[in-house]
């Protein structure tokens, strides 16, 4: 096992390179700079310009511009935004908690309601609350995102008036100030991803459910629930469990949309304003930090999945 | 597996044939829109701003420049309905087929396949999608091709853990040891027993790539004013969410429908081949 | 100038109300008043770069050398005076007894230092060497003369040195908290302005209190900056009392919603926004094709269509009604009529007509395909919708072209794009030079246009220290670029503010939130 983690950790490394080096290649490609936004909206004087096109390197060819960047990563430095001059690593550092926080949340949204709904939705196939319980959380991933929390917000924020409408709480302000502006945009996240982990749920335990060794055991007079725990829920467990993991991942790659309307100061946000602004160091520091979480997780992933089946084995 | 079989299993499903019916509809309005679409989507009434649905003349209403919004959900099928389908077509294909041979052969394929899976899935979405479109263009054609780009790894991934549970099973092995070929313990074995988690899937995605579109719409990348496409519809309607509510619920009540018939007819495909519950009824 | 003014009241009275100045009731001390912002990042005075929040929050912990009121004229700042000695020297007088803040890492408790004219000499040398957003090129040498005045020489005879994007924004800096802060600087500045920095999380908040030794009266406790980046979101924040004031309502619709919902509504300041044609770029190199599009837009319909009464106005030039220093709609509309037979009269002169009879125009086998370059903006693309669909009704193949804000600058800059896109200017004194001047070009100047008659003028302009004068040549070269057809102006926005109708005293107008300046301060009624 130490061997293949090892392993797992020197593919890991090469791939943030091969990662980070993809971005930053497509994004020198496409047209526009930081300096040229603020050359054109006369934000910033042509002298000054040209002076920090110099001092950052812009100019040179971006091969020799990711050289330059790949020296100072080994340095341990992750560089300045070019729009804000506010230190790279530092704003990955607000705002990475933010998300982890909200991506926690989600997710267990996402699990609380699809476990409960996909088991009944399988057990009590083809039947109305099977039928009803798949709408409902069909609703959740057909809806567009910030249409659901834009009506969240006017019903618990504006009608009610018992939920914060925007931000994210802070702890020296009390447990329920982080708890009440989490709530609306876990559900809004939570929801949208509900969807699939319920139909997966369900259609994972429909195929566990006929298979023979279930047949067999409910034959020898097993218990119902021993039945269903120990031989339907681990085989269903993972595609379950791979998706959800995919999800986590793709949650903590930014949910930019959400961040925006819940004006929550997430990793999402962050990334996609860096790219829009061709802002390079911003852009290559989120990008790597997004790839090293995405494949913690995929690697977690995997190492469950041998929990969960033992007959799965890694050479 | 009898044609009639898979048929008759599949019109049992009394949900799946509504959802069928439905996603015929849509696909119907999508193919012949200039006959089934009462106006021009694009020509402007602006003395009949914001109408609500129900308006005499106008079934579902007129939007912020007094174009029918009956007419521009009919046209707006066609781009929403082909962008959702043939992404997903495209990313099942390469998905399945690159997370059935990593899971069987193991080893280095799938030590290949799963850096890839790792790197494409890695990128976050709308960025990769800002920066691919600033390079190639703000085209609907570019959009799919950066959905396609995401979209493939989850099938792998998901095909990969089914794989890797399934090859252990006896019935695999019996298929071994009679000598078939690894192609065809494949294709007539695994791949049948992993379709479902794929066919759910994919059902999910078509709807995911809709919305996509309205994600990208966000950042103003997308469709382009004034084609009438669901999610670029869903964007502008954002902005009047208060004063014209029917703007964002009616495009977002077409994606549902859409969504829901792809679902249930996906689940109802999923029990007609699966080899081991034909002929069950019920439980 | 007055009548300027008058009509601009006017303009605005009708729909919007108004309660700066014109409640009879006393100001009442205390409360914190929550201000809306997109986005905060880095309040140091001079590495603002023009981010509009950051700066409205620099105006509340700096004081500016001098204040610019709405209609874009200096005031009296941190400089009670100031005069010119001659054409090249100024001569500013500051106010005594102004101290820096106290009570922080830099200045223990009661031991603000006072104000001098060194520290304006280091905070101008300072912005020259880092901020890009202030253009201090014409300042060749500032000195301090005594200890509360100081002599600024230029190089040429500057016109506009004390306008909003010279020296009218420069915020004075205390050296020592510069050099012991190092980056934190960024994050808590000290300076000597109306309110002090509690805390600042970029991209998050910003909390300020208070500065109780100030030279101006300050009523309120303290004042809030919340980050809330989607518009309707802001919105409810607004109703619901989260925040207080909104200082520019992008969503007009919003806008005239909470207005009859009994929010304060006032200007935040005007924008010039039309359709600019890259003169080096065919078709619109040639100037029958630009003026032929002119005439084919139904510009008045488009606007009233999109822009409530009130909310703006259309616009026949490129400075805008709060500009008094070349506004000009009496002289420059003549200069435009809606004549679509006319205008395809002469795009047939050009050689452009349906020879294939498939509806739209062409030649030489070619369709004229118009792709108007726009960035992500609401109105703006609601008005050019209107124009392209009225532009496709008389047979030119023509649409929008919504692009990434980067890639669209990039094509400004470079030429690389359709060659006509939405065209935009930020009011101010100085628009026209950076559109028209042919030494902008490659940067603001994205027309590629090259006049030197108007070059000329502009340059007199700048360097016409009398106002009438200035005027004049300003107008002229303004007129100019319309006969030449660079642009076709087709609004001017009018950005709203709007807020608590318990907010008092605070001021918007010029792009920035003015809390406490010589005119106003603000205050909340209980």
């Amino acid at each position: 096992m130490t061997t293949y983690l090892v392993r797992r950790g020197v593919i890991a490394l090469f791939t943030l390179f091969c990662i980070s080096f993809i971005v930053f290649a497509i994004v020198s490609l496409a047209p526009g700079d930081p300096i040229q936004i603020m050359l054109a909206t006369e934000r910033i004087t042509p002298e000054l310009a040209s002076r920090i096109r110099t001092y950052y390197g812009l100019d040179e060819p971006w091969y020799i511009q990711y050289g330059i960047y790949l020296n100072h990563l080994l340095h341990g430095n992750l560089g300045y935004s070019l729009t804000t001059r506010n230190p790279v690593a530092a704003s990955i550092a607000r705002c990475l908690p933010n998300t982890i926080l909200l991506t926690i949340a989600s997710m267990l949204v996402a699990l609380a309601i699809a476990i409960p709904l996909g088991t009944i939705s399988a057990l009590r196939r083809n039947s109305l609350v099977d039928y009803v319980s798949l709408t409902v959380a069909m609703i959740g991933v057909s809806m567009p995102n910030f249409w659901l929390g834009l009506l969240l917000i006017l019903y618990f924020g504006l009608q009610l008036k018992i939920l914060p409408v925007f931000g994210i709480g802070r702890l020296s302000n009390g447990l329920w100030d982080v708890i009440s502006h989490l709530i609306l945009p876990a559900i809004t996240l939570g929801t949208s991803m509900a969807g699939l982990l319920t139909r997966l749920t369900r259609s994972t335990l429909l195929d566990v459910l006929t298979v023979d060794y279930v047949r067999t055991a409910r034959a020898k007079g097993l218990h119902e629930a021993a039945v269903i725990y120990k031989h339907v829920f681990r085989n269903a467990l993972i595609p379950i469990v791979t998706v959800a993991g995919l999800q986590f991942g793709a949650l903590l790659g930014g949910a930019m949309i959400v961040e925006t309307v819940f004006a929550w100061p997430g990793m999402g946000r962050l990334a996609v304003q860096a790219v829009q602004q061709r802002d390079y160091p911003v852009i290559q520091g989120t990008t790597l930090v997004f790839a090293a979480s995405f494949m913690l997780v995929i690697l977690l992933v995997d190492l469950l999945y041998v929990f969960i089946d033992p007959r799965i084995r890694y050479e | 597996m009898s044609r009639r079989r898979i048929l008759r299993t599949f019109m049992h499903n009394r949900l799946a044939v509504l959802g069928l019916i439905v996603l015929t509809g849509f696909v119907c309005c999508a193919v012949f829109a200039q006959w089934v679409a009462p106006y021009d989507p694009l020509e402007m009434d602006l003395g009949n701003k914001f109408l609500p649905p129900g308006s005499e003349g106008h079934l579902l209403g007129t939007d912020n420049f007094g174009r029918d919004f009956l007419s521009r959900l009919i046209f707006g099928s066609r781009i929403s309905l082909s962008v959702g389908l043939v992404v997903v077509s495209i990313a099942m294909v390469i998905g399945t087929s690159l997370g059935l041979i990593a899971g069987y052969f193991g080893g280095f394929p799938d030590i290949v396949v799963m850096r890839l899976v790792e790197i494409f899935y890695s990128f976050p979405f709308l960025v990769l999608a800002v920066a691919v479109m600033a390079v190639l263009g703000p085209s609907l054609y570019n959009v799919m091709l950066v959905l396609g780009i995401v979209s493939w790894p989850i099938y792998a991934r998901l095909v990969r853990g089914q794989v890797l549970t399934l090859r252990e099973e006896t019935f695999v092995e019996a298929a071994r040891a009679v000598g078939a070929s690894n192609s065809r313990i494949l294709f007539r074995h695994i791949l049948p027993n992993s379709s479902s988690p794929i066919i759910v899937t994919a059902a999910m995605q078509v709807a995911s790539a809709i919305l996509s579109v309205a994600a990208l719409g966000f950042l103003g990348l997308g469709a382009q004013p004034p084609t009438p496409e669901w999610g670029a519809m869903l964007n502008e309607g954002k902005r009047f969410m208060r004063n014209a509510p029917h703007l964002i619920t009616i495009p977002g009540l077409a994606i549902m429908l859409v969504v829901l018939s792809l679902n249930f007819i996906g689940d109802a495909l999923r029990d007609a081949l699966d080899p081991r519950l034909r002929g069950i009824e019920g439980q | 100038m007055v009548k300027k003014v008058f009509s601009l009241v006017g303009m605005i009275g009708l729909l919007l109300v108004s309660t700066v100045g014109l409640s009879a009731s006393e100001p009442q001390r205390g409360g914190v008043l929550r201000i809306h912002a997109l986005d905060l990042q880095n309040i140091d005075a001079h590495q603002l770069l023009g981010r509009n929040d950051d700066v409205s929050v620099a105006f509340q912990v700096y004081d500016p050398l001098v204040h610019v009121d709405s209609n874009l004229m200096p005031r009296p700042g941190l400089a009670q005076s100031w005069e010119n000695t001659d054409d090249t020297t100024w001569v500013f007088h500051l106010r005594p007894g102004v101290t820096f803040q106290d009570g922080n890492g830099v200045f223990p408790e009661g031991q603000g230092r006072e104000v001098t004219a060194e520290d304006v000499v280091y905070s101008i040398n300072r912005a020259k060497e880092i901020a890009g957003d202030l253009d201090l090129r014409s300042i060749t040498s500032v000195k301090a003369l005594d200890k509360y005045t100081v002599e600024i020489k230029t190089a040429y005879p500057d016109a506009f040195l004390l306008d909003i994007h010279h020296l009218g924004r420069l915020m004075i800096v205390p050296r020592e908290a510069v050099e012991q802060m190092g980056e934190e600087f960024s994050l808590r500045p000290v300076g000597s302005g109306p309110f002090e920095v509690v805390s600042f999380i970029p991209g998050e908040k910003a909390v300020l209190r208070r500065n109780e030794d100030y030279w101006l009266p300050v009523y309120l406790d303290g004042v809030e900056f919340v980050v809330i980046p989607d518009p309707e979101t802001t919105r409810i924040a607004l109703e619901t009392g989260a925040i207080d004031l909104i200082w520019y309502v992008r969503n007009l619709q919003t806008a005239v919603d909470l207005a009859q919902e009994g929010f304060t509504i006032k200007p935040m300041g005007y924008s010039f926004r039309g359709i600019g044609f890259n003169m080096t770029k065919p078709p619109f190199d040639d100037w029958r094709v630009r003026m032929a599009l002119s005439m084919m837009l139904d510009i008045d319909s488009a606007v009233k269509a999109v822009i409530p009464e009130g909310f703006g106005e259309r616009a026949y030039g490129q400075v805008p009604p709060n500009v008094p220093m070349g506004y000009d709609p009496e002289g420059l509309r003549p200069l435009h009529e809606y004549n679509p037979d006319e205008g395809l009269r002469l795009l047939a002169a050009a050689g452009w007509t349906d020879s294939d009879g498939d509806g739209f125009l062409d030649k030489d086998g070619e369709p004229l395909t118009i792709s108007i370059e726009i960035y992500p903006n609401p109105t703006g693309i609601d008005v050019f919708t209107i124009l392209v669909t009225q532009l496709r009704e008389l047979g030119i193949d023509a649409h929008l072209q919504q692009l990434d804000t980067s890639v669209w600058v990039d094509h400004l800059l470079t030429g690389k794009g359709s060659g006509i896109f939405f065209d935009f200017s930020y009011a101010g004194p100085t628009g026209l030079y950076s559109l028209f001047h042919s030494a902008t070009i490659g940067a603001s100047n994205t027309h590629f246009y090259s006049n030197p008659v108007v070059d000329y003028l502009l340059d007199r302009a700048g360097r016409t220290l009398d106002f009438e004068k200035r005027s004049f040549f300003w107008k002229r070269a303004q007129r100019i670029v319309i006969e030449d057809r660079v642009i076709i102006p087709v609004y001017f926005e009018l950005g709203p503010a709007a807020a608590n109708p318990k907010a008092h005293g605070w001021d918007a107008s010029g792009g920035f939130v003015r809390l406490v300046t010589p005119d106003h301060s603000a205050w909340i009624e209980k």
